[in-house]
């Protein structure tokens, strides 16, 4: 690039490129209207700045390169040279808003006593100072920057995920690929690996589907299901089940737990938290001798009873928090009116507390639907679930990354949504309800 | 009660006499809403831990075709005192992971949460990205990293060294083993905390940085003497909960590394399904390994209940 010798891999130019244009574009507008100007024309020049601080960046980090290697530890010096080349850059930036010029009618509005353009964009006292804002601008620019990192290793998966088996295997790393549904279609299938004659034949059959022909670019014919369909199907049986349960009896108890008067209410409550905070190995000893004895090893209904009890604590809590938030008085109301207490519950309390319920509902499925350690002990095929079930396929010969991919994929998605949906519950329900988003 | 009510009032009197007699005393409500929960919280926690207290005192296999016998003190003993079964080994590796792990997710969070603290367009987007690793599966985390940190086909190592194929081996290196899997936990829970600060942070009121900026108090002082204050209690939690989840460390691990190479990253809980559920079956041993688990938790749960109720009043 640039026939330069930088000594950072491509990726990491583009980031920095991509971030000192950021900040130029976010803080230079500050100036530009602080100083009477047109903000859009600041963003311009903001882009234009940036990519002149991005290239002096650049340089900077390739100049500084002599002087790292006198210290002879590639990692530090890499660091240092960004931390320092950063520090000159913003520098520069900031120098550069030396040049903006003040507009004439502020000036002029100045000399003649009258009010200078007013300033209506925050109305604390010291968040109204350009130099607090463009520090704000830069904080928004990293944090947009480190989020993108954060998301790397999700989009890496995701793109792994349809990625045919010599891309996903390329070494190095392809960014750039042919995108196939084949992980997919192998996560969800078993096959045969055919010879040439066999595929010539196999190719003339007539009742081709899609999946069929994508399998068939890479010479293999598809025989049937794969285990992971059946996985994914005991996952959802179980995870939808053991929700419903123990959201059922949660919000039951928690609604006892809230409006009545108990006897040591707060060592109950205490003692059903605890049970939550027990890691799942310490009870899985004495639980797999039960369900040995009982017959319930690897079977739906003992994860399901095992899952519904780990997801009750927290159900409990989680509704007693929103619970505790409905008012009384409209209970108290309704049984002046002539309700009885269980249709005060249903009829008032439960639409009250019907975004409680979903957030606890999702909460909890999504608790079980990621549940490894139990499901890993206490199963083996019948009742197994996907989670134990994706690492055990690497065992099985060549890895197939792509469908690891494709099978991770399947448990990426479902949390993403439920992530962007809950996102005001999320701090509620990470807490056990203790701890609410302001 | 209005006078459009009253004509109905005789009606409606009747009909709650009636319900009188059919509807259950809150006292009996409140029972039947408790007791379900609480059998099955003792049926699936409380009776298991007494069981799992019994065999921790016999010397039992559940493979082997041999009564429990009973022995006493002598499994604690053996995790305890015998130098050649190596559990102080994984105790250090959980302890060293909880330490780092913990340590490091304190400081990104709180670098993170100051970062979005303001807000600005898009900041709800942002933290809700930040967030997602959170909510994902540990063992499927585990292994997509597993990938990442390959060093050929991975992107890890093209990332973060000038020459890649000079890089490390992370999950087959010793020392980088217990390291990849501190990245990762890092990778997944800074956003934990930063999301505790976050909400400590927006409760601070307003009028105690506007005193500060008046007095021409610096920014650092301002942290220190406003900021990290205020946000300690929610610190507090962010820091036992982690710690707990260390102890707990299983998915991760077993995901990534598995505890390899070698011994060098079994950590307590994955030596605990090690002893339990792979091999000899060592049902008596690890049931003793388990309880001694189970008391180091349950010391630290009691810190951080403590430190919730106080953040509660606070």
């Amino acid at each position: 690039m640039f026939g330069l010798d930088i000594p950072l891999p491509e990726f990491w130019i583009a980031y920095f490129f991509v971030f000192w244009v950021l900040v130029g574009a976010s803080t230079t507008p500050i100036i530009f209207r602080h100083r009477g100007q047109n903000p859009l024309l600041g963003a311009l020049a903001g882009i234009v700045v940036g990519a002149i601080a991005g290239v002096i960046f650049l340089l900077l980090v390739v100049a500084l390169e002599p002087v790292v290697d006198l210290l002879g530890q590639p990692m530090l010096g890499a660091l240092i040279s960004l931390i320092a080349s950063a520090a000159i850059t913003l520098a520069l930036l900031g120098f550069a808003r030396r040049f903006v010029p003040g507009a004439a009618r502020d000036a002029a509005a100045g000399a003649a006593g009258g009010p200078r353009a007013p300033v209506t964009y925050s109305a604390r006292v010291d968040k109204v100072d350009p130099n607090w804002q463009s520090m704000q601008s830069i904080r928004a620019s990293v944090a947009v920057m480190l989020a993108a990192l954060t998301l790397i290793p999700v989009i890496w998966m995701g793109m792994t995920a349809f990625k045919s088996y010599p891309d996903a295997v390329a070494s190095p790393p392809k960014v750039a690929f042919d995108p196939t549904m084949e992980g997919i279609i192998t996560l969800l299938t078993r096959r045969r690996q055919m010879t040439d004659a066999q595929k010539a034949e196999y190719e003339a059959t007539e009742d081709l589907n899609w999946a069929d022909k994508v399998m068939l670019k890479s010479g293999q014919a598809i025989l049937g299901q794969s285990d992971y369909v059946k996985r994914l199907r005991n996952s959802l049986i179980i995870a939808s089940t053991s929700t419903v349960l123990s959201v059922s009896l949660g919000l039951f108890s928690a609604y006892a737990f809230s409006r009545f008067p108990i006897p040591g209410k707060g060592d109950l409550l205490f003692f059903i938290l605890s049970t939550r905070m027990l890691p799942p190995v310490v009870v899985t000893i004495p639980i797999f001798l039960m369900y040995r004895e009982l017959g319930l090893y690897d079977t739906h209904i003992g994860l399901i009873a095992l899952y519904t009890a780990f997801n009750l604590s927290f159900s409990v809590w989680l509704l007693k928090g929103f619970i505790d938030e409905i008012p009384k008085e409209y209970e108290e109301a309704a049984l002046v009116d002539g309700y009885t207490r269980m249709q005060a519950f249903r009829r008032i309390v439960m639409p009250e507390a019907v975004t409680g319920i979903a957030a606890t509902t999702v909460f909890c499925f999504i608790f079980a639907w990621n549940e490894y350690a139990f499901a890993l002990m206490l199963t083996t095929d019948k009742a197994r679930t996907a989670p134990p079930h994706i690492p055990s396929m690497i065992g099985t010969g060549l890895v197939e990354w792509a469908a690891i991919a494709a099978g991770s994929l399947f448990f990426l998605i479902p949390v993403v949504i439920v992530t962007f949906t809950l996102r005001k519950y999320l701090l509620r329900g990470v807490t056990f309800g203790a701890i609410r988003q302001g | 009660m209005t006078s459009v009510n009253t004509p109905a009032l005789p009606a409606r009197a009747e009909r709650m006499s009636q319900h009188r007699r059919r509807q259950m005393s809150d006292r009996a409500i409140s029972q039947l809403f408790i007791w379900p929960t609480l059998i099955l919280l003792i049926l699936m926690n409380i009776f298991p831990l007494f069981y799992s207290l019994y065999l921790s005192f016999n010397d039992y296999s559940v493979i082997a075709n041999e009564p429990a016998e009973w022995v006493a003190l002598e499994n604690y003993q053996e995790i305890l005192a015998n130098q050649r079964s190596r559990y102080w080994h994984n105790f250090i590796v959980t302890g060293r992971y909880a330490v780092l792990s913990v340590g490091l997710q304190i400081v990104i969070g709180f670098g993170l949460a100051m970062l979005l603290r303001e807000k600005f367009r898009g900041s709800g987007l942002i933290t809700t990205l930040i967030l997602i690793p959170m909510m994902l599966s540990p063992v499927v985390v585990g292994l997509f990293w597993k990938l990442i940190f390959d060093p050929s086909k991975g992107i890890f190592n093209y990332l973060i060294y000038l020459d890649p194929r000079a890089g490390d081996q992370w999950l087959s290196n010793p020392t980088l083993g217990l390291w990849s899997i501190v990245i990762v936990d890092v990778w997944m829970w800074s956003p934990f905390v930063m999301l505790l600060v976050l909400s400590g942070l927006s409760a601070i009121p307003d009028y105690l940085y506007e005193a500060a900026a008046i007095d021409r108090a610096s920014a650092w002082f301002q942290f220190r003497r406003i900021t990290l204050p205020q946000v300690m209690p929610l610190l507090l939690i962010a820091v036992l909960f982690r710690t707990i989840e260390a102890f707990k460390a299983f998915d991760v691990v077993m995901g990534l590394t598995g505890g390899g190479p070698g011994d060098t990253t079994e950590t307590v809980a994955v030596r605990l399904y090690s002893e339990a559920f792979l091999g000899k079956f060592n049902t008596g041993e690890s049931s003793a390994l388990a309880y001694i688990v189970l008391i180091i938790i349950i010391a630290i749960s009691n810190l951080y209940i403590r430190a919730l109720n106080r953040a509660r009043e606070g």
